[in-house]
């Protein structure tokens, strides 16, 4: 089997428990998920349904109880990664767009954007990528600003332009229209089509079904389980 | 790379950083102020127990060394001692000319070599006369040199003279009073003549020919010129005679000011080395009997002021040879024809440029050991040579024990102190930092997600501390310094404010005011908390200060009569300065590090949800 023919993630049977003083809340409870090569997947799921922590053990943002559950990237499991293959991971292979935007508000639209590629070695020609990108995403004008001076829309842009300056092969975004307006939501959810239909793979965390129907597939994460898988005819 | 981008934007468009800065700043200024001038003092008062006394000093019994010549003369050659006195000291009893006996400590000194071992010179306090006692002064001279002056006068100078002390409302004409000129005795003329100097001299001069005026000034050149009142300190002599130089708290004459100068009481009157003082001293026979006291009158030529407040209270300094005659240990005929030689009590040694008492201290010993073998058997009563082991050779600082003992108690008082400040400092720095950094634990959080390494990120808040560490540190070595080096200079505005402060803080309170007032119109609350909070200090100082300039009243922090310094130490401690520095810094790498390596250490999904 080539690596081609692999689904690029893949997280079978995770386990996640969360102590909250005395008491252990489990989140997970043996959720599975496959995505493929440039497939975009929506996690649809109720708040607290645990479908951003599900987010976060498949960006090795987080890890799953010891010895519940495994995550496959491109074939090899992610907690057998030293600590430099995670930072490699995080910063390469996968790239994060969350719902607050989280910017640093001390530097410009265009530094923020070029931060994955100051924090590690980076393949050269960076800034050109990241003007490109904001290019592309209408920021070209707003290149020197900073995150305060952006409207929450354009400040989403930039994240993306983050998570992408590195050429992930999987997006992970968490509730990327939450914090915005349905028609500037809108311009968002255009944009990641934009980048999936050039072969990005996104795995996007939602609660609003209508958002969640721009995906190839849908899976819905209750009690702890991705239950209900159903792909959706495009 | 991103460090550097990090550290320099968290710098430049932020102001808590700048408060950081500050804070390290006044923390390092504060402590090398605190140190400097506490250590200072304390050096001061160390260096004190030292005036006077010489590095070594070779002590012997009541009865003295005999040849101490010899001795000095051995000392002398040894290239680790610069040079040596010998020193008569004893007990006794002065009576001071306002009827008032004072047990005294007597040393009977030779002023020149004294002060090549100990600077004698330096302590004489007066060069110049103070403020009134001329005129006593002129009386006196015009008195020992009475008869001569009034067979030089004229008869025209005799009828000015009369026409001078005649009464105000005396109607007697210059022609009465011509007639009454043959009928005064000398001893009229003089005490005439010592009236006029006294409480007239510009008249008596205008009265007198030249020659007699210097006549006068020459039967006391102290009038001439104040230096020769230490020439004459020096050579502890008055108008010929040996004279005493006494400690200048002695004297109830002598009035300390804030300003660490003398003032004579009585307007000049009670100047001590315008007096004679009756010297008593006991003598103690070798068997420790006690004969019939001695008493000498011997005039003041000068006072000296050590620092040290119980030899500046108890201490006389008499010529070598009078102490030498009060104690009995001039050099005599004995019985059987032959010399018993004069004596001296102690030997004071200063060592040579470069080596310390301790060093000089090890060659005195055997030097001495060798002087009493060498001339133990040259006096006829062998027994009255001190053997080396009834000797006390000491450096000064073994000597003076009681004295420094408690300065070294304060020294570690002060350490202790100074700790606490700085562990005070340091928290305060460690504080700032930690919350400045735990503010920035979503960033860390942030730029985990991305994949940053935490060695990557410790090192954005270590170079963002060491900046903060080093400008703030730098800023506070010369604030410091600034603040150490002009400290007698702010002392002395506090001491009398200038009136453009007071105004120009009630200026500032009023700007205040007026800013909040605007701003209060706005419906802020801040303007208000701050403007009153700002302003009340303000206008409270301005007003004590503009009170104080107004009144001529001051505050004296540093009182010369309590701290016998008459300035506050400004010498930065320079070691202590550099170690604070570098505390500084380390503090806020430090307070830096610690809540970054946590931060670090974090799951970046905690650090991203940190609020």
């Amino acid at each position: 089997m080539s690596e081609q023919d692999h689904p690029i993630l893949v997280a079978t049977d995770l386990h996640k428990t969360y102590r909250l003083g005395q008491v252990d809340v489990p989140v997970l409870k043996g959720a599975s998920l496959q995505v493929e090569q440039g497939e975009w997947v929506a996690v649809l799921g109720s708040s607290g349904s645990g479908k951003s922590t599900l987010l976060h053990l498949l960006g090795d943002l987080d890890r799953p109880d010891a010895g519940r559950g495994e995550i496959r990237f491109k074939n090899q499991s992610l907690h057998k990664h030293s600590r430099r293959q995670r930072n490699a991971y995080r910063n390469r292979s996968i790239g994060f767009v969350f719902q607050f935007y989280h910017l640093l508000p001390e530097l410009t639209v265009l530094e923020n954007s070029l931060l994955p590629t100051m924090v590690a070695p980076a393949a050269p020609g960076a800034p050109d990528r990241a003007e490109g990108l904001l290019e592309r995403f209408g920021l070209g004008h707003r290149l020197q600003h900073r995150p305060r001076e952006l409207s929450g829309g354009e400040r989403q842009r930039v994240a993306i332009a983050r998570a992408l300056v590195n050429g992930p092969e999987v997006l992970l975004a968490d509730e990327p229209t939450g914090n915005l307006d349905e028609r500037t939501g809108a311009g968002i959810l255009e944009l990641l089509q934009q980048e999936h239909e050039k072969g990005l793979g996104i795995v996007m965390v939602t609660h609003d079904r209508r958002i969640a129907d721009m995906a190839d597939r849908i899976v819905e994460l209750h009690d702890g389980r991705v239950e209900n898988a159903a792909a959706v005819s495009r | 790379m991103y460090q550097s981008l990090l550290t320099n934007r968290y710098l430049t468009s932020r102001v808590i950083p700048l408060l950081a800065v500050a804070a390290v700043a006044l923390c390092v200024a504060l402590v090398i102020v605190v140190v400097s001038v506490m250590s200072g003092f304390l050096e001061q008062f160390r260096a004190a127990g030292r005036t006077l006394i010489g590095d070594v000093i070779v002590h012997a019994s009541l009865h003295g060394v005999p040849y101490y010549e010899d001795l000095i003369d051995r000392i002398e050659r040894n290239p680790l001692a610069d040079s040596a006195t010998p020193v008569v000291e004893t007990w006794g009893v002065l009576r001071m000319p306002y009827d008032e006996t004072t047990a005294v400590q007597i040393w009977g000194i030779e002023p020149a070599s004294f002060d090549r071992v100990t600077d004698f010179a330096d302590t004489l306090y007066w060069d110049e006369l103070p403020k009134g006692v001329d005129r006593y002064l002129r009386a006196e001279a015009i008195e020992r040199i009475g008869p001569a002056l009034v067979e030089t006068l004229t008869f025209q100078q005799q009828v000015a003279i009369l026409l001078d002390r005649a009464p105000a409302d005396s109607d007697r004409s210059r022609e009465e009073l011509a007639l009454q000129v043959p009928t005064v005795p000398e001893k009229d003329w003089i005490t005439l003549l010592q009236m006029l100097g006294r409480y007239d001299p510009e008249q008596l001069e205008e009265i007198l020919d030249e020659h007699q005026w210097a006549m006068i000034l020459e039967a006391d050149d102290w009038l001439i010129d104040g230096a020769n009142i230490k020439r004459d300190g020096l050579a502890m002599t008055r108008h010929g005679r040996p004279a005493i130089i006494a400690g200048m708290h002695l004297s109830k004459g002598n009035m300390r000011t804030t300003g660490g100068a003398y003032e004579v009481q009585g307007n000049g009157r009670w100047w001590l080395p315008r007096f004679d003082g009756t010297l008593t001293t006991i003598r103690v026979d070798r068997e420790g009997g006690v004969s019939d006291p001695e008493n000498i009158i011997l005039p003041f030529a000068n006072e000296f002021l050590s620092n040290v407040r119980l030899v500046d209270k108890q201490r006389v300094f008499i010529p070598l040879e009078t102490a030498q005659e009060q104690t009995g240990l001039f050099e005599a005929p004995t019985i059987d024809g032959g010399i018993d030689p004069a004596r001296a009590t102690q030997v004071l040694i200063r060592a040579a440029e470069g080596f310390t008492p301790e060093e000089l201290l090890a060659e005195i010993v055997p030097i001495y050991e060798a002087f009493y073998e060498a001339r133990v058997n040259d006096i006829d009563d062998p027994e009255t040579f001190p053997p080396p082991a009834f000797v006390t050779i000491q450096t000064w600082e073994e000597m003076q024990a009681d004295f420094i003992g408690p300065v070294e108690k304060e020294r570690m008082l002060m350490w202790i102190l100074f700790s606490i400040v700085y562990i005070v400092c340091a928290a305060l720095v460690l504080a700032i930092m930690w919350s400045i950094v735990q503010e920035k634990t979503r960033d860390i959080g942030i730029l985990r997600s991305i994949g940053a390494t935490r060695r990557g990120i410790i090192g954005i808040y270590l170079l963002y501390g060491l900046v903060i560490g080093i400008i703030g540190g730098v800023l506070g070595f010369f604030l410091g310094w600034l603040i150490t080096y002009y400290i007698d200079d702010i002392h002395d505005m506090l001491g009398a404010p200038p009136m453009w402060l007071g105004i120009a803080l009630l200026a500032a309170a009023v700007a205040v005011i007026v800013w909040a007032i605007i701003r209060v119109r706005s419906g802020d609350l801040l303007p208000t908390v701050l403007g009153t909070f700002i302003s009340i200090p303000l206008v409270l100082l301005g007003l004590v200060i503009v009170w104080a300039a107004a009144t001529g009243q001051g505050f004296v922090m540093w009182d010369a009569n309590t701290y016998y310094f008459p300035d506050v130490p400004n010498s930065v401690d320079l070691v202590v300065a550099f170690i604070t520095l570098v505390g500084g810094i380390v503090f806020s790498v430090l307070g830096a590090f610690i809540p970054a390596a946590k931060a670090a250490d974090m799951d970046p999904i905690k650090a991203l949800r940190y609020e």
